[in-house]
């Protein structure tokens, strides 16, 4: 059994043994805190953030984090090969390259140098 | 003694200097960039001021916008904390410039001891030894491999320009010498323009270790024992103690003196610290001086915790022109420190920096723990600052008390809407080898897999599924709804029933 007991804090309670839980749902994504080990779990209608989008025959790429975008290294209509870094974000006084995941176009891109850029917004289309 | 104090820095060493202020009955002056109008330490100040936007260049790095603060407030004195301005040379003289005290050594030592080159020939002067090391006038193959015999193999073989470890190559025996300067100086030439070839002595699994020092405007100097920072990983430190594990009284008595030695020929002021790689342990180690940091560290609690002595109160005084309170003698070590530095970080991806909102953050308090911290529930970990997000510092009468605390007190540290390396950080500390002390500046290196690999794990235990579950019942999270019981009890066969919630791969 789990009781909610205030303030994000929840007892679970079972034959062997009692422990307090902490936890808290956010848009979608529910955090659990045990004992040093935190969880995350995510409901069905979000979609994984850093991941790619694929769809069909194209691929978006979008930053893992809220990041600067520090270059944009192609340009539309390129062709470009596995690893070849696409994009050169920084967060956080580190810099996080966007590698291409296969070899392919570069279709359209969704950012220029400078902008600050969100997780989960498609920064660049492969075809 | 100072009337107020300007702190020109952001976070927990920002909340750590304005609560010494306040202990000293010092008028206390923030500076905070867009970002963090709402940020603790811009609340625990007696007096706010806004600098510039959220990229650091623009606020925290505006020397301009921080001393026109510290004009408009009236404050009397600076204290930079560490990174941002705080071994900035120029900084340190325009605050002179402007007769604001700067809370640190004299420009002049900052530069000195900033320039790698300098405060090398200034440790050789000092007799305190140095990686032995040369790079050759004459480049050639030939003249390379003879001075790393002169050296003595094995050896490292460094770029003179650039860093980052591109192009450094272990040599260990005589037939790979000469292969390896060719590569050393092809990967040089091709990264920095420059192919020449630096020979140094390669320290066998250093660990790092570093000396604390205090010097006063009167002549004295004494140095506040050890710190062991050997946990790191790309050039950032994880876990920090005191004392080392491969320290003897000889041993620690050789390292201070020599600390205090370098202090002294640099004319130093105020807090610093000496940086050394340690070779072996025990008395018969050999130790090379690394570097000065012309700042209080992130690590300093440690030694406050050991020592009694409040770095940060020690550091005003002495910028006041007091003299120092204490004899070398009178110093001690008691106990054992531990700290570890709570990240905003994917520890089971590379250690990917996360930025986002602390939806629930909760400090453990318990006997032995510290935490220096400089976020609160409701706020945010932003893109533009380092993602260190608390220190926690556990104490205790030996090392394993020590250790036992911390991990007690991670395991009680709840931090949920951002990834953190918490759970990382009690694996690292339940390691056989740290446990046993067997650590080098390569131990994250060489365990850090196997590491993430243990909080890495793809179950899910039910009693999680049943807590999400329950968790979810109440969306508008923790705030208003107190009353215990009622009606939020689930059961493990509903919550798992639920078809709206799915279970994804969890990171500890």
């Amino acid at each position: 059994m789990v009781e909610a007991i205030g303030s994000g804090r929840y007892r679970i309670v079972s034959d062997e043994r009692n422990d307090l839980a902490y936890a808290v749902s956010d848009r979608g994504r529910t955090w659990v805190f045990i004992a040093g080990r935190t969880y995350v779990i995510e409901s069905q209608d979000r979609d994984g953030r850093g991941r790619p989008h694929k769809t069909d025959d194209h691929l978006a790429l979008s930053a893992p984090m809220p990041a600067t975008v520090l270059a944009v290294k192609v340009a539309p209509g390129q062709d470009v090969q596995t690893g070849d870094v696409l994009l050169m974000l920084e967060a956080m006084k580190m810099e996080l390259p966007i590698t291409a995941p296969r070899a392919g176009r570069v279709k359209s891109i969704g950012c220029r140098e400078g902008e600050i850029v969100q997780p989960g917004v498609p920064l660049l289309e492969l075809e | 003694m100072f009337q107020r104090i300007l702190i020109a820095n952001r976070g927990e060493i920002a909340v750590r200097v304005i609560r010494a202020c306040r202990e000293l009955g010092i008028a206390s002056v923030a500076v905070y960039s867009d970002a963090d109008a709402r940020a603790p330490h811009v609340l625990l100040a007696d007096r706010a001021v806004r600098i510039g936007p959220a990229p650091p260049a623009e606020s925290y790095l505006s020397s301009g916008a921080i001393l026109k603060a510290a004009r408009d407030t009236g404050a009397d004195a600076i204290h930079p904390g560490y990174g941002f301005l705080s071994e900035n040379a120029g900084f340190a003289s325009a605050c002179a410039g402007a007769g604001v005290v700067f809370i640190g050594p004299p420009a002049r030592v900052i530069e000195q001891l900033g320039s790698k080159i300098a405060a090398r020939q200034l440790a050789q002067n000092a007799s305190v030894p140095i990686v032995p090391g040369e790079t050759p006038a004459d480049q050639s193959n030939e003249a390379i491999a003879a001075a790393a015999r002169r050296v003595g193999l094995p050896v490292l073989l460094k770029p003179s320009a650039g860093g980052g470890g591109i192009g450094m190559k272990d040599v260990r025996d005589e037939r790979a010498l000469i292969p390896a300067i060719d590569q050393a100086r092809r990967e040089a030439t091709s990264s920095f323009g420059d192919g020449t070839l630096y020979v140094e002595r390669l320290v066998e699994r250093p660990r790092h270790v570093e000396i604390q020092v205090l010097a006063d405007d009167h002549g004295n100097v004494v140095h506040l024992f050890e710190r062991e920072c050997s946990i790191q990983r790309r050039h950032q430190k994880v876990v920090e103690e005191t004392p080392s594990t491969a320290l003897t009284p000889a041993l620690r008595q050789r390292m201070g003196d020599a600390a205090v030695a370098l202090a002294r020929a640099a004319g130093y002021r105020n807090a610093g610290t000496v940086e050394f790689l340690l070779e072996g342990s025990g008395d018969a180690a050999s130790f090379y001086f690394l570097e000065v940091n012309t700042r209080l560290q992130v690590e300093h609690p440690v030694t406050e915790q050991v020592t009694g002595v409040d770095l940060v109160h020690a550091q005003i005084a002495v910028a006041a022109g007091s003299r120092l309170p204490w004899s070398q003698g009178s110093l001690t070590q008691r106990g054992h420190a531990i700290e570890v530095r709570v990240y905003a970080e994917d520890a089971a991806a590379s250690d990917l920096p996360q930025a986002g909102p602390l939806l629930l953050y909760r400090e453990p308090s318990m006997p032995g723990i510290r935490v220096d911290a400089g976020v609160a529930e409701g706020g945010e970990i932003g893109i533009h600052y380092d993602p260190m997000i608390a220190k926690l510092i556990a104490s205790g009468e030996t090392r394993d008390i020590a250790r036992r605390r911390a991990v007690e007190a991670l395991r009680d540290y709840p931090i949920l809407g951002i990834r953190t390396n918490v759970s990382f950080l009690i694996e690292l500390l339940e390691h056989p080898r740290f446990i046993a002390g067997d650590i080098d500046i390569r131990f994250l290196d060489t365990e850090g897999a196997a590491l993430r690999a243990r909080i890495g794990d793809t179950t899910t235990p039910p009693e999680v599924v049943d807590v999400a579950a329950a968790a979810r019942l109440r969306p508008s999270s923790f705030g208003a709804q107190a009353e215990p019981g009622a009606d939020v009890s689930v059961d493990a066969r509903r919550a798992k029933a639920d078809p709206w919630a799915t279970l994804r791969g969890f990171r500890g």
